[in-house]
């Protein structure tokens, strides 16, 4: 569904510039994988990123880029300062998650640029809501380095918001174009091998790409940008947000707690074929099921190849450990409804699937969050010594 | 313009980095080609064409009548050399096997070349148009294609499916999976898929994608398949012989994508010509050299 018309008229015209005085000035850099393409390709790349969505100094707005990004041009100028301000030397001018302090930090900063991140309430798949990233930028993401902005007022939350779906739309264009390019053989390293193993000519090869450029890059470029808009669009829809069909489960209606029979039935759930949470955060929850010791191909790549190290790894290519349970700590919220969506829609751009829908009711969920809830609060863990006979001896507290 | 501009533009000038990405893009901008105007391309040719002849010899079953004011492509991709050895990814009654009551069955086999011994034709290659021929708009079939897994493994292997038309997602196995993709133009998709998963789970791909789409099973490592996703019916993936047959083409001259998974393209563009009534059969061979690792 395309959305064009309607919002162009929100779009205000390219943002003029921010006054640049003294050097060095801020700039995008390239994603790694659009440096290794052929000079012309690059080119091409960086042509279109200048042209849809200008330099840190000079914004271009989404008059050339087919999606809202919320209020006026100037807007989107506040959300630039005051990521600039408060954001950037872990996120990266570029959002590419690589600032000045990044290398110190475990996990990594996000990386916009895949245009995925992990903590949402919207369904399998999809692109957080406007809500989501503002929940996450004022909470912060306990357990990380990523910090709470409670402070900030609510029309600086907002503005940030639009800036960083604005860089990770400009990320994401990005890897489109470099994923269209390197489709058609603009790859430096795949002309090489052409050329050197299968005897191919530099120059034909170069000739069909110069070709394609002119010729039907546009058009591919267009595809890609309303691909990048109506992801953005479909996420803020309502339709698309997870609502649990019923009230969280397994409540005495006295305590308001979790019934025993509840816990079981997490229990139950989380060591059984159908859920496997044991696979990955293990029989106990401390986060060492056996697929953390296994070694995983690298997606997207033909032939295929291996991470170096074993273990669940996202789709940054970072080792990503199965959360530890028994903490309590939570990054995408504490709140049920928190896990609920968490189990629902799975965690975004990691190997943990979505369950909601398919092989679990919505009352299965609430179980299993309930069960989840209660392991920190478990003093000794006995189901971690015998998984095949779920036992859940206290009721947490 | 904005109020906070001044004061807070000088903080973050600082942390940047320099200004030689900017140089590089006005730089780069010179090498763009300035549109090579309707050049054709000759692609080289990466495979070696045994016959490049109208022949149906090949296809052990008659091949099918195109409609009437159309052409069909027809043909056989074959492994140029020895085949290589390749070992079954779970072998039967290995207890060791990660849900080895289920997985372990039966062999799993490794299913990245797949060859015939006789007709030493390749499985699973996919030949297609990367888009509908010009100014053409084809409906999705009605019937939605079956995904299905068994002894965790996925059937088929290799799945063509169309913009819009459901992958229903099944599973014969009594323990879960999860069906994983990773696709450049759809939304991914990861979802857990129960036991015994009759009805199926529907998986929609609502735009085409150039390349086929990987799929795994991130609870079995060794769980892949491919789905390729068309707006138009003019793709086909070899059958167990390596042949492959696509029909009822518009008359014209074409350029098909020859895709197989371990080793990528075999052909970006490979060049045939349809003749309306006629049947255009190519014999295709990769080299086995292709294959080493
Ligand atoms: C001290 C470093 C640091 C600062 C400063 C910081 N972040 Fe983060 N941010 C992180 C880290 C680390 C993560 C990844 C955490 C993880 O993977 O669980 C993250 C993740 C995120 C995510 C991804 C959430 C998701 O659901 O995937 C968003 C959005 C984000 N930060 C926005 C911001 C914004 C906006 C600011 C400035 C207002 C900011 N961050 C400042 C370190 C930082
Ligand atoms: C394929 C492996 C896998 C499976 C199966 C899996 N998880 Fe996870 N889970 C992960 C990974 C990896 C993370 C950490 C993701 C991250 O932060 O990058 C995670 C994180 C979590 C979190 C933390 C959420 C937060 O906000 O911090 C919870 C809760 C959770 N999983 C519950 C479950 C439950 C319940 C099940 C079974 C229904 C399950 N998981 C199945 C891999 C898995």
């Amino acid at each position: 569904m395309r959305i064009r018309p309607a919002l162009v008229t929100l779009a205000a015209v390219v943002l003029t510039a921010v006054g640049c005085g003294q050097a060095p000035e801020a700039a995008f850099v390239l994603h790694q994988k659009t440096s290794e393409l052929s000079d012309a390709s690059r080119g091409a790349v960086e042509k279109e990123l200048l042209n849809k969505f200008g330099t840190p100094h000079q914004l271009v707005a989404w008059q050339k880029f087919p999606f809202d990004y919320g209020a006026s041009g100037e807007n989107l100028v506040t959300g630039r300062n005051l990521y600039m301000r408060h954001c950037l030397h872990c996120h990266g001018v570029s959002g590419d998650g690589n600032g000045p302090t990044a290398r110190f930090l475990n996990p990594q900063p996000r990386d916009y640029r895949l245009g995925k991140f992990k903590f949402t309430s919207t369904k399998s798949g999809l692109k957080p809501r406007r809500d989501d990233l503002r929940e996450i930028v004022k909470q912060g993401i306990p357990g990380t380095t990523m910090p709470s902005f409670v402070l900030l007022p609510e029309s600086e939350l907002n503005a940030i918001v639009e800036y960083v779906r604005w860089l990770s739309a400009r990320g994401e264009y990005e890897q489109k174009l470099v994923a269209t390019l390197v489709g058609e053989g603009g790859g430096e390293k795949d002309i090489s091998r052409r050329v050197n193993k299968d005897g191919e000519s530099r120059e034909a090869i170069l000739k069909g790409l110069a070709d394609f450029i002119a010729k039907d890059f546009v058009e591919e470029a267009a595809i890609a940008a309303g691909d990048v808009a109506d992801s953005w669009v479909a996420a803020d829809a309502d339709e698309n947000l997870i609502l649990p069909s019923i009230a969280r489960a397994g409540l005495d209606a006295k305590t308001g707690l979790p019934t025993d029979e509840s816990l079981h039935k997490g229990r139950e759930l989380y060591v059984s074929k159908k859920a496997k949470c044991m696979d990955c955060h293990g029989p106990g929850g401390l986060g060492d099921g056996v697929l953390t010791e296994q070694f995983w191909k690298i997606p997207g790549t033909t032939p295929e190849q291996e991470y170096a190290e074993p273990g669940l790894h996202d789709d940054w290519g970072n080792v990503q450990k199965p959360r530890n349970l028994t903490k309590g700590q939570y990054r995408g919220g504490r709140r049920p409804v928190d896990l609920f969506r968490r189990v629902y829609a799975g965690i975004k751009g990691t190997q943990m699937p979505a369950f909601g829908g398919t092989a679990l009711t919505d009352e299965e969920i609430w179980h299993l969050v309930n069960y989840v809830l209660m392991l920190p609060h478990q003093k000794t863990s006995p189901a971690a010594k015998h998984p095949e006979k779920p036992s859940v001896a206290s009721t947490g507290g | 313009m904005n109020t906070n501009e001044s004061n807070e533009s000088s903080g973050w000038l600082l942390t940047a980095v320099s200004c030689g990405g900017l140089l590089v893009i006005g730089a780069a901008w010179l090498v763009t080609p300035a549109g090579a105007n309707g050049a054709a391309v000759t692609s080289a040719r990466q495979v070696t064409i045994l016959a490049d002849q109208v022949t149906s010899a090949v296809v052990s079953t008659e091949p099918s009548k195109p409609a009437k004011g159309t052409g069909n492509f027809t043909g056989i991709v074959t492994l140029g050399g020895a085949a290589l050895d390749l070992k079954p990814k779970v072998k039967k009654g290995d207890l060791t096997a990660k849900d080895a009551a289920v997985c372990a069955m039966d062999d799993v086999p490794d299913e990245s070349l797949v060859v015939d011994k006789s007709t030493k034709g390749i499985a699973n290659v996919f030949v297609y148009l990367d888009k509908a021929p010009a100014g053409k708009k084809y409906d999705t079939p009605k019937e939605p294609a079956v995904f299905d897994q068994k002894g965790c493994r996925f059937l088929p292997h290799g799945l063509i499916a169309r913009v819009n038309q459901p992958v229903l997602v099944k599973s014969q196995d009594n323990i879960a999976h999860n069906t994983h993709t990773n696709p450049i133009r759809n939304t991914g998709f990861n979802q857990a898929i129960k036991p015994v998963e009759s009805i199926g789970i529907k998986l929609l791909y609502d735009k085409p994608e150039r390349l086929p789409v990987k799929v795994v099973c991130d609870l079995h490592t060794w769980m892949t398949a491919y789905h390729l996703v068309l707006d138009h019916p003019f793709g086909a993936m070899t059958n167990a012989k390596g042949e492959f047959e696509i029909k009822d083409l518009p008359p014209g001259k074409y350029e098909f994508i020859i895709w197989q998974e371990s080793i990528g393209y075999v052909d970006r563009k490979f060049a045939v010509e349809i003749t309306a009534d006629k049947v255009t059969d190519k014999k295709i061979a990769v080299p086995a050299a292709k294959f080493a690792k």
